[in-house]
This record gives C-alpha cells, structure tokens and sequence, in this order.
C-alpha cells in the first residue's frame, strides 16, 4: 500500500517538476519573469516498530530565483538609463539644428556683414543695397527657423511629459490594484511568483519614467513614492500625478501631486531619473539655455546695429531708421532683480518671465527696412575746411559712433564742434568740451568725445596736418538731397567762413530770396523778422532767428576778412548730400568685431548676466559658445549614455544570470524530471505487480 | 557564472549594437571627410570653427574689396596721368608767352589755345567712373567736382567736398578709393587778396596760375605796368610834363626800372617822408620831393609770367605727389591682397586641422569595425544554434 503512496507522491512530485519546468521555458522570453524552482523534500517517515519507513515525497514550495540586491541595482541603472537617453535625443536634435552648416546662424551672420562690406565699394548703389537687405531678411529667416525649432522641442518635450505622466499614473494604478489583491489574500498567505513578477516588472518599468522608491510593507504589500517621498501608491491606495500650468508663465508646465492633503506642486528638481527627469533637464538646462542666447543676441544685433543707423543718413539724406525691428522692450533683468518701475507689492524677475521675454524676443526678430535706399550708409556730419580756406589740415571722413548697448539713448551733436588744430601736439587736436584722443590702430584717425554723460563720440579721419594752426568745424548735415537744401552765402570768400544746419528741435525754414545781414563793426543787424544771436561754439558762431524764435541757420564769422559795412546774404545753396559718403556703414560693419556680448552665465536659473558684466565677445564668437556650451552638453551626456548602458548591460547580465531561464538548464531538468517521474511510474507498476502476484497465489 | 538563454541574446545585441553604431559614425566621417560632424564631436574646436568661418568669410569679401580699390584707384591714377599731359602743354604756352616778339595778335591765338587746354584739363578734373560717378569730387559723387567759367575772367571753383570714401583691404586698413579734386587741383582760382594777383594761396596755385595766365595774355605787356626805361628823366603828368625832383632835390633819372610805369605809363612815386612823417618839401617850398615807389608795386607782364610758370609748376608738382599717393595705395593694395591670399590658405589649414579627418586612420579603424561587426555575426549566429532541445 505504501509502495503506491510513495510512487505516487514521488510521481506528483515529478510533475510539478516539470510543469514549472515547461513554465520556465515558455516564459524564458516575459520580461521580469524570475526563473521558478520546486522545492521538495521526504515526507514524515511512520514508525514501524524496528525502525522509520519512508512516506514518499513532498512538495515544500514553488520559489522564484529572486535576490533584491540585483534588483535594485537594475532598477537604478534603468532609471539612469532611461534619463540619459531622453536627454540625448534632445540633445542631439538640438545640436544638429545648431551645428548644421546649412541652417547655421554664424553663416548667415557672416554673409550679413560681408553684403554691408560688399555695400562699402559702391554706397549709393540701389543692387548693392538691396543685397543688404535681402541678407538681413535671410539672417532673420534664419533666426525665425532655428527658434520654430526650439519652439517645436519645447512642444515635443511637453506633449511627452503630458503622456509620461499619465503613463506613470497608469502604472500607478496597476501596482495599486495588485496591492489589493495581495490584501485580499489574506495575512501572512503565500504571494504568487507570477504577481510578483508581474509587480516587479511595474515598478522597473515605472522607473523608466520616473526614479521611484519602493518600501515593502510588512504584509508584502508595495508603497511607492517618487520625488522627495511623494507616495504614488499606499496600500490599495493611488495618488496619481497632474500636469498644471505655472502660476508665473502659463506655457510652462510643471507637475503636481493630489495627495491626500490636496494638489501639491512638485518643483522640477527632485525628479532625479528616468524619461520625465530626462525631459524636464533637456527643457531646463539645454533647450532654455540655447533659445535665452538666441533672444539675447538678437536682441544686441537689432540694438548695436539701429543704433549705428540711427547717426546716419540715408539714400535721401535723411535720418537712418530701424534696420531690424527694436526689440528693447523685451530685455528682461537678471533673475532675482526687481522689475522698474517699481510696483507695491515689488515684482522681480523670475527665470519663467525672463525666459519669455526672450522667447518672445526671437520669435518677434524681423526686418523692417524695405526701401533699400533708406539704409543709412552715409554719415550725418560734415566737416569744413579751416575756416581761414586753407586746405591744411583735411577732415577726410567724420562720423558719429553710436555708444552703449541696451537701448540706452544716443545723443546728438548739440551744436558744431569747433576743432582746433594745434601742430606738433598730441593728438594735435582740441575740441572745447570734447577730449580728443587717438582712435586706436587707425593712422590718422581722432575719436572726439563729449564730456556729457551720456557721451557723444564722433570719429573722424584728418590728414594733411600743416604747420600752421587752423580752426575746422564739425557740423551736422542739411537734410535733404535737392539742390539747394544746403547754405550759401554771397558774396563768396568774405567774412563769413562756414555755415551749418540748425540744431535742436526749432527749425526754422530758409526764405527764398535768403536773409541779408550786415556787420557794423561789433554786431550784426538783420532785416525786420529776424535777429542774429551769438552761438558758442564756435568763437564768432552766430545764428539767425526768426520770428517764431526758429533757428534758420547758423554760421561762423571769419574777423580776419570781416569789416564793418560788409554785407552778406545768407540763403539756400548746394545741398550737403553726398552719395559717395560710407563712413557710417563702415561703423557699422566694425560691429561684427566689436566686443558686444557678454557670456552667459552657467547654471540653469538665470541666463542673464547682468548689464554690468564685461562684454568679453562679439556675435559671432558669442553664437560660438553657444554652439560649444550644446555640443559640450551633449558629449558629456554621450559619454555618460555609454557608459550607462554598459552599466545597464552588466547588472542586467547579473540579474539574468541570477534569475534568467537557461534553456538548456531546463531541457536537462525535462530529462531529469521525466525520468523521475518514468521511475516513479516505474514503482507503481512493480507494487501493482506485487500486488497481482499475490492475488494470482490461489 | 551561471548563463542564461538571454544572457547570450542580451551580450550579442549589445555588442552588434555598438558596433554598428561605431561603423556608422565611420562611415558619417568618410563620407564628409569630416572628423567633426556635429558640435559634440569636439565642442571647443566647433566654437572655433565658427569664429573661423567669420574670419574666413571677412578675409573674403576683403580680397573682393582690395580688387575694387585696386581698379578705382587704377581709373583715377590714369585721369591724373593724362592731366599731368595736359598741364605739360600748358606749360609749353606759357613759355611762349615769353617770347618778346609776340604780338598782341600772337597772344590772343595763344589765349585761346589756353582756354581750350583748361577745358581740356577740367573735363578731366571732372571724370566719371563707368557707373557715372565723379571721381574727384570727393563723396559728392553726383556732382561734377568743378565749375568753369570763361568770360569775362577766368574762373575755377570746387564744387565737392573734402571727404573720402575708404573701403575696407584688411581688418584693420581702410584705404581712400578716391581722392577730392580740391587736394587735386585746387579749391579755387579766386586769389585771396585781388590787389595781389600773383600771389597765390597753398594748394591753389594750379588754378589761380591758369587764371592769371589768362588774364596776362589778355592785358598783354602793354596792358600792364612796366620798368621805367633806364637813364631818362623822370617827368610828371603836368602839362607841360616838368621834371620830377628826387629826395636830393634834383631831377630824378629811371634807374634798375624804378620807378615803374603804370598802364597809362605814369611813374609810379611816393613823397619823400622826414623822420615825423610829413614830406619833404622842394626848393619851391610847395612841391614835395618824391621817390620812387618799391612796396607793393604792379606787376609787369614778365613778372606775372614767371609768376605764373612758378605757380604751374607747384601745380604739377601738386598733381604729382597725389599721383605719388595713389601709386603707393595701389602698392599697399596689392600687398593687402597677397596679405588676404595668405590668411585664407592659413585659415583653410585651420579650418583643415581642427576638421580634417585622418583617412588612414579612419579606413583602418573601419576595416576593423567591419571585422569585429562581422565576428560579432558569425559568433551570435553559432552560439544561439547550440541547444540541448535539438537533441531530446
């Protein structure tokens, strides 16, 4: 009888053997399945009296290979992983867009600035000018394109933290739901091994999308929190996460909690790992980074280079306008500054404002020049000879330099400078109210500048110089390019040396048939309508004003040639328009070069460095660190992926080799378990053979 | 170590995946001959690539510029060359003019000879480029640098202004492409003091020279004052003409020209002053004594002629040493452009050196790509065949 029991038990026992075997094989490819093993051992002998006699076996347990060292690890390089490898799609989307020499900006920049040099042979060529514009709307395209690429990651980075999150609440959900069925159960019952696979698989895939931590309850149960111990899941309970808007900048999305003491707002920082963490660094540190530079250089070209316009002259002889349109009203402060004019309570600036008014300022990046001839090529000062009609010394070219940079003012000349040469000094020039100094690497060259604040600085070219001193006037043009829209003065050569437009905002207009005055001797006297009143500068500078009190022009006396009883007529003359004249947009290309842009300072909670920072690099070496601080980002990344996904590689080996279904193993365990089971078989047949035997003994 | 099924599948895909991407990143090098084709490959050199680009793109447009200096300066330097012609004809005339045996006659032809060679001389002055631009104007291109009147005097103005235009050759050189005609040739032929008509102003003497010149063909010698004719007395313009007493209270005798006679042939005198500024009175008690004047005296014929042949030659000279400067732009000019032809063969070796790829090194490194790739192949494809189930 016991011969049967024992066959069977150990016949039992082969066949569970071997159904967790076949599990084995069939499940060598589900993802989180831990290889199963059957534990078995001899049943309670019975007592004979002469001794114990075997009962056969039995089935202990059904154990899955599980070892929580390794999964843990596996856990952790996953969530790295998966970190690292959003990031660097990001990344190098981002750095081909800036890398690519087809859609790269330092390109077209460079073939902006090379037109204008272009422009600088021929300025008052209409093809040559429109070569200008059509490169500044080119450059502007360009920028437009790079910045709808940013804006299309900063769309792609949000649609995916929408569906991450909701991934991660799905699976939220699921572990939940295992959680109650494991209560249901009932304490201390055994755990299936499918279900805790199954659970297992979860939380790693869970980790995939975000880093979260797992705490087993005494009950087996899960509890699992993410960021800085939000609970996703407690007990059968789910706490799923929301995406909001930002309080500061409504496009911007951040992430938040409903727990169980309401909605909780998440800050961005304590997601360490996986996809979610991945994507919020690439928006933060890469993607914000790189559209702050591209706002803030575009906002610097627009500003650097309609400020130098605006001192020019244009095809018509008028005031430059706006190249690029101005985009002054986006400059945003460093983070933490508090925003003028002051309000109660104060506002300061924040890294979501900051990071909109620069988005705002590429996005609104445009040309707005269209007539070509408006480009102010030519500069709005003139220069005279020595007001004795010398030729010595020569002013070959004057132009005002446009100082400063954000937004700052320009001022305009007051009133005509009044150069004195003075030979054999250093710089042989003098200006009253201006300091003179040597304009550095330029043979020949002065930069005046005026001791207001702030200064005006006018270069200007002389040559020439002489032995003898002389007195030279620097004066604003006559607008306008007709014909007689300049001064003259009859009779010609007399005491009246130079004449200028008039300064300031009364501007009278010239009558036809001019203004006669006369000298006496020690004052002038002008017909009914007008009055003549001194104007220093320059030493014997008068002007002429009307009834209005306008000015209609200013002029400078030469006492050498003067003599009471001379009359002279002042009236319209040649105009002061000269088509020839490019020294404003030779200015203006020196802005390539100019030091205008300061570094961005590192870190990802402010992208301004402040006004006072030093200005250590032009645009185009400014676009550069932008392109190195990507490329370097994306290398450290590279470099970080690899060597991840070795990690990844061996823990995940190590776990498989610990845990995984060796095929083989379990072809070898079939064998063996068949045998058993044959050999069991085998034992029934020889009991029921004894058994036979003894019932054929009749 | 315990090996599972996957453990074969997750080792080989691993390897199989690396490699090709290995061999992809070869491939992408040899196939743009590029080490670095994105800006991870080596960031910094990146940022100098596209500070290189700048530099390089600059450099271009300068050779470009240095080719138009060149052909501007080249236009101007011609013009001047066959002005200086002209003005050489010029000087021809006035050294005829010289010729004592002209006749008024003679003069009048050699008057109007001049007034066409000054036509000839301005219309040169007054040279446009091929778009129609005035060279010598300075930056007023649109308006012809000078202003020529014949009659009734002679009369040259600059109507331009004393602005250049400078195009950049190099970074740090701008260089004039044009020259103002009033540098040139002169702002006016207007004198400064009428009174003095030979003495011309700096920088203006070409001009004022011609019209002088002009001036004196048209007065003739006899037109203008003259030498007094040594050895005869000199008399009064009373009638009768009396004996002019001289300050030692005889008769005065023309001596070395003096004094001179004006156009109507009168002396030119001065009375004999006392050390208290009044004159010193003759025998007659009532005539005063005169001498003969020496300040400020009007020029003769001859005078104003080598005045004027003087006042020609610093004009040449003048045009010359502008010709000179031009000459010696066009040279730093073609220095400036060799300069560029350099830097661009610099920075493309730059260029060459930070993005260049190593084709050997790379053709080798890919040969073993494809070995290992290969290998990792076979090796996957042997290994996942073994197992015990093809033998139960």
């Amino acid at each position: 009888m016991s011969i049967f029991n024992i066959g069977l038990s150990g016949l039992n026992a082969a066949q569970v053997a071997l159904s967790t075997v076949a599990q084995n094989v069939t499940n060598v490819n589900t993802p989180g399945y831990h290889r199963q093993r059957v534990s078995q051992a001899a049943q309670m002998p019975s007592f004979e009296g002469y001794g114990f006699v075997g009962r056969g076996v039995e089935m202990t347990a059904v154990n899955r290979v599980y070892n929580s060292y390794l999964e843990r690890q596996l856990t952790t390089a996953t969530t790295q992983d998966s970190k690292l490898m959003t990031q660097m799609s990001y990344l190098s989307q981002l750095e081909d867009l800036l890398g690519d020499e087809s859609t790269s900006l330092g390109n077209s920049m460079s073939d902006l600035f090379k037109s204008m040099q272009a422009l600088n042979s021929t300025p008052d060529s209409i093809p040559a000018r429109q070569s200008v514009v059509n490169s500044a709307q080119a450059f502007a395209g360009r920028v437009q394109l790079v910045n709808g690429r940013f804006e299309e990651l900063r769309t792609g980075i949000n649609t995916q933290i929408h569906s991450s999150v909701s991934q991660i609440n799905a699976i939220g959900k699921q572990i939940s739901e295992i959680n109650v069925q494991i209560q249901s159960l009932g304490q201390g019952a055994a755990i299936p091994n499918d279900l805790m696979d199954k659970r297992d698989q979860l939380v790693l895939d869970l980790n995939r999308l975000v880093k979260a931590d797992v705490t087993v309850q005494s009950d087996g149960r899960y509890t699992v929190s993410i960021g800085s111990g939000q609970a996703l899941v407690a007990s059968g309970d789910h706490f799923p996460l929301e995406v909001v808007p930002s309080l500061e900048d409504p496009q911007k999305l951040e992430i938040a909690y409903a727990g169980s003491n309401g909605t909780v707002r998440i800050p961005d920082r304590l997601f360490e790992g996986g996809s979610l963490s991945g994507l919020i660094n690439s928006k933060a540190e890469a993607l914000n980074r790189s559209q702050a530079d591209l706002g803030r250089l575009v906002i610097e070209v627009a500003d650097q280079l309609n400020r130098q316009s605006s001192t020019g002259r244009d095809l018509y002889n008028q005031p430059g306008g706006d190249i690029f349109k101005s985009l002054n009203a986006f400059r945003p402060l460093p983070v933490g500054e508090e925003i003028q004019p002051p309000t109660v309570p104060p506002t300061f600036q924040t890294l979501e404002t900051q990071m909109k008014s620069y988005r705002d300022a590429a996005a609104n990046f445009a040309v707005v020049i269209t007539d070509p001839s408006k480009l102010a090529v030519g500069s709005s000062l003139k220069a005279s000879l020595p007001l004795d009609g010398k030729l010595k010394p020569t002013i070959s070219s004057v132009w005002q330099s446009a100082q400063g940079s954000n937004g700052a003012a320009i001022p305009t000349l007051p009133g005509p400078i009044e150069l004195k040469y003075v030979p054999d000094a250093k710089p042989p020039f003098t200006a009253a109210g201006y300091t003179v100094t040597d304009a550095p690497g330029v043979p020949g060259g002065y930069v005046l500048t005026s001791d207001t604040d702030p200064s005006l600085v006018v270069e200007f070219k002389a040559e020439g110089m002489g032995e003898d001193a002389a007195t030279l006037l620097i004066s604003n043009k006559a607008l306008g390019k007709d014909t007689n829209s300049g001064f003259a003065v009859k009779p010609e050569a007399g005491g009246i040396a130079a004449m200028w437009a008039p300064y300031g905002d009364t501007v009278g207009s010239m009558p036809a048939a001019g203004v006669s005055i006369s000298w006496d001797g020690s004052a002038w006297s002008a017909p009914a309508g007008y009055t003549v009143e001194a104007a220093n500068p320059p030493d014997n500078g008068y002007r002429i004003m009307n009834a209005a009190g306008e000015q209609v022009v200013g002029f400078a006396a030469n006492p050498a040639k003067l003599a009471a009883g001379n009359s002279f007529t002042i009236g319209s003359g040649p105009s002061d328009f000269t088509p020839s004249d490019n020294s404003n947009m030779l200015a203006m290309v020196k802005i390539q070069t100019k030091k205008t842009m300061s570094s961005t300072p590192n870190g990802i909670n402010n992208f301004h460095p402040g006004d006072a920072a030093g200005k250590t690099t032009d645009f185009q070496g400014f676009f550069g660190q932008l392109v190195s601080f990507v490329g370097n980002k994306t290398n450290e990344v590279k470099i970080a992926a690899q060597a991840q996904t070795v990690t990844l590689k061996e823990t995940y080996l190590a776990r498989e080799s610990f845990s995984g279904v060796n095929l083989d193993e379990e072809a070898a365990n079939l064998i063996r378990f068949q045998q058993a089971y044959q050999a069991s078989s085998k034992v029934i047949q020889i009991a029921q053979q004894v058994f036979s035997d003894l019932l054929q003994m009749r | 170590m315990r090996i599972s099924s996957n453990t074969q599948f997750i080792a080989s895909n691993y390897s199989l995946n690396s490699n090709h991407a290995r061999l992809s990143s070869l491939n992408e090098q040899l196939s743009s001959l590029k080490r670095i084709n994105r800006p991870s490959d080596d960031p910094v050199a990146s940022a100098q690539l596209i500070n290189l680009g700048q530099s390089m793109s600059r450099n271009d447009q300068m050779m470009i510029n240095t080719r138009t200096i060149e052909s501007t300066l080249a236009l101007s330097e011609e013009y001047l060359f066959r002005g200086g012609e002209v003005l050489q004809s010029i000087q021809n005339l006035a050294i005829q003019a010289g010729n004592a045996s002209l006749t008024d006659e003679d003069r009048s032809y050699l008057r109007t000879q001049l007034q066409e060679q000054v036509k000839g001389l301005v219309g040169i002055a007054n040279s446009a480029d091929g778009q129609g631009k005035y060279l010598f104007s300075g930056t007023k291109s649109d308006t012809p640098p000078f202003e020529l009147t014949l009659e009734p005097t002679m009369s040259i103005q600059y109507k331009g202004d004393w602005q250049r235009q400078d195009v950049a050759a190099s970074a740090s050189r701008d260089i004039a492409i044009t020259e103002p005609g009033g540098l040139l040739f002169g702002a006016s032929s207007t004198v400064a003091d009428a009174s003095k008509p030979d003495e011309f102003s700096a920088g203006n003497e070409l001009w004022q020279a011609l019209a002088r010149f002009d001036q004196i063909l048209a007065a003739g010698p006899n037109g203008m004052a003259k030498a007094g004719p040594d050895g005869e007395v000199v008399m009064n313009n009373a009638t009768p003409p009396a004996a002019v007493l001289g300050a030692d209270g005889k008769p005065m005798q023309f001596k070395d020209g003096l004094p001179r006679l004006d156009v109507n042939g009168a002396a030119l005198l001065e009375p004999v002053l006392d050390a208290g500024g009044n004159p010193v009175l003759g025998p007659d008690g009532v005539t005063p004594l005169q001498q003969a004047q020496t300040k400020d005296l009007p020029p003769t014929y001859d005078e104003s002629l080598a005045k004027t042949i003087e006042g020609l030659k610093d004009g040449q000279e003048q045009l010359l040493r502008s010709h000179t400067s031009i000459g010696a732009r066009r040279a730093e000019v073609e220095t400036l452009s060799k300069t560029g032809e350099g830097l661009d063969v610099q920075y493309k070796s730059a260029v060459g050196q930070l993005q260049d790829l190593d084709y050997v090194q790379a053709i080798t490194d890919l040969n073993m790509a494809i070995t290992a790739l290969d290998t990792t192949q076979k090796t996957y494809k042997l290994v996942s065949e073994l197992s015990l189930f093809k033998y139960i």
